[in-house]
């Protein structure tokens, strides 16, 4: 292993550690284990440390502030600029590794800058980690029980680093870091320097709703996918941020909307390689799609 | 450049295909009888950069599309992509040797490309076909087709960095705890899946050189890489526990290559890890003396 790798779990090691965790026989203990962990912050630092080989000795700069728990769940948009700026000499080669991430995340917690119990938080309920964690292991053994331990520790390993069994939209969607991280490389990839009115509106774009997010990731991480070429993806992307300032409301601003302007994307892609056409084109192009798709969506 | 590695495909009309579509103009890909004539070749191989790849479009039979390349109507295209780290990039050549870079920076697995022939013609073009010129199927004959930019006129295949061999799955390391003649297999799985091979640092050194035993010594270590497959078959499977995972891009192409060669899928109960280790890669025994 050269010295100048970034520090990232160990591949096979972590592997084996969330098998353990995920796969059905014998990982009941296991799971209780992990979680119970998670409510003092060493304890886990050493279940981790037990289980999974930490390599590569190049490390990033660590959020300079302690986050409360709303804040590493939802980070505001300046804390999510401040640690892409931070980090901005990532490559999307190490951004799309879940053990990359999940050793950040490891060492935010080693460095108090998080607590363990945090990645036990749902997005969907108030109840903080801690206090899931702590009602889900004095619940009464049962099924439901178990299903409840089984879903908190794959929150968990999402919030971690992303799920790689979730496959690559994972780390972009999953892991609040790399979220930070991806929401604003491709923010910066879709608007030109010194634009910052619209860069805000992408900005926004981006963080509509974690759905929004979610499914905008997929559309570009998927195979075949057409959203997967940069210029492609920046026209739309900057198309529909313009299209949210004017109209607020329109039904393209909710994640059921994206599906059919993507579809439509689609459809004229099936024919026409669209990422040969120079940025003024594609523009026309994803200015059409989404005024047309807007306005058969609000009537 | 070894001529050894160099790799080649082509496209006609006859080859199967699963794609349903219908575009406005004659397209030269698998089952599509626009061009009845015509052939796709595409040469391809890895430059030893591994970060670039040299790649040669020849057409043939396909006289309407030989004819817009001529005139620089249409240009050798070649996309990169890598879904998991969000990189798509066209690469656009107006000569049939092309070379095609990327930065591995930029890629979060290894890349998959797809070359074809693209309409570069700066603004709508209407053509009126004739099949005797032109190449195309009688159905096109007299009609006029309106070529933009970007309209695609012949699709290859998708080239694949990897081959379906397990053997390009093994990442062969030391490890100095392991006595003598031992080995252990590990699942890896942040970039598309791999097994990790730990080796002891003598084996390691041996296994760097071809030699009838070292070969002897891989099928053995398939074996055990086939039995770990077989042994957690549940987390690899398409629909993992997790209810929304996707299958790992390697272990498809390496579970078609079973099915190609009619041997069993770790999730099978007919699997057994020997016998299809020793199928895939048989044990190449010494000549030995007849015992008469």
């Amino acid at each position: 292993m050269s010295d100048n790798r970034y520090q990232e779990f160990e591949d096979a090691s972590f592997t084996k550690f969330r098998k353990r965790l995920l796969t059905k026989q014998g990982s009941k203990e296991f799971q209780q284990e992990f979680l119970g962990a998670a409510q003092n912050n060493s304890k886990f630092l050493d279940f981790i440390r037990e289980h999974v080989r930490i390599e590569g000795s190049k490390v990033i700069d660590l959020c300079p502030n302690r986050l409360t728990e709303s804040e590493f769940r939802m980070p505001p948009i300046n804390t999510e600029v401040g640690l892409y700026n931070v980090w901005s000499s990532l490559t999307p080669r190490i951004a799309c590794r879940t053990t990359f991430w999940a050793n950040v995340t490891f060492r935010h917690i080693e460095n108090d800058r998080i607590q363990a119990s945090y990645l036990a938080a749902s997005g969907k309920s108030d109840t903080s980690g801690s206090r899931t964690i702590d009602l889900q292991l004095r619940g009464q053994a049962g099924e439901n029980r178990d299903r409840d331990i089984d879903r908190s520790v794959r929150r968990m390993l999402r919030h971690l680093g992303g799920l790689q069994e979730r496959g690559n939209r994972s780390v972009y969607v999953d892991c609040p870091f790399a979220r930070a991280w991806w929401r604003e490389f491709l923010v910066r990839q879709a608007v030109p320097r010194g634009n910052p009115s619209l860069m805000y509106k992408v900005q926004k774009l981006t963080r509509l709703s974690k759905d929004y997010w979610e499914k905008l990731v997929v559309l570009v991480v998927s195979r075949n996918s057409v959203l997967g070429s940069s210029g492609i993806r920046n026209s739309l992307i900057i198309s529909l941020a313009e299209l949210c300032d004017k109209e607020p409301d329109t039904p393209l601003g909710k994640a059921s909307g994206l599906l059919p302007v993507c579809r439509a994307i689609s459809s004229i892609q099936a024919s026409r390689e669209l990422s040969v056409l120079n940025d003024d084109e594609l523009r026309e192009i994803m200015n059409k799609v989404v005024i047309i798709q807007h306005s058969n969506l609000s009537n | 450049m070894s001529k050894a590695s160099m790799r080649s495909f082509s496209i006609s009309s006859a080859d199967p295909s699963n794609a349903i579509r219908s575009p406005r103009f004659p397209v030269l890909e698998s089952g599509n009888s626009s061009f009845p004539n015509g052939k796709y070749t595409v040469d391809w191989e890895q430059c030893d950069d591994k970060c670039s790849f040299n790649i040669t479009h020849r057409i043939e039979g396909a006289p309407l599309i030989s004819r817009l390349l001529e005139d620089n109507k249409a240009a050798y295209v070649c996309t990169v992509s890598s879904p998991k780290s969000s990189y798509r990039e066209t690469h656009i050549s107006n000569s049939p040797k092309q070379t095609v870079r990327w930065n591995n920076d930029d890629l979060g697995e290894s890349p998959l490309l797809t070359p074809m022939i693209v309409s570069v013609v700066p603004n709508k073009e209407d053509i009126r076909l004739d099949a005797g010129n032109d190449g195309v199927n009688m159905i096109w004959h007299d009609q006029v087709i309106t070529l933009q930019k970007g309209n695609r006129l012949a699709l290859g295949n998708l080239i694949r960095f990897k081959s379906s061999s397990i053997l390009q799955l093994l990442r062969l390391t030391i490890d100095e705890e392991l006595g003598d003649g031992q080995f252990s297999v590990h699942p890896e799985t942040a970039s598309d899946f791999r097994f990790q091979v730990k080796l002891d640092p003598k084996l390691h050194k041996f296994l760097q050189k071809k030699s009838r035993t070292r070969a002897n010594i891989m099928t053995n270590i398939v074996t055990a890489c086939l039995a770990l497959l077989q042994r957690d078959k549940e987390f690899w499977e398409d629909d993992n526990q997790d209810g929304e995972g996707e299958s790992y891009r390697n272990l498809r192409i390496f579970a078609n290559h079973l099915e190609k060669n009619n041997l069993p899928r770790w999730s099978d109960s007919d699997f057994y890890p020997e016998v299809v280790a020793t199928k895939l890669y048989p044990h190449s025994l010494p000549e030995q003396p007849d015992d008469e």
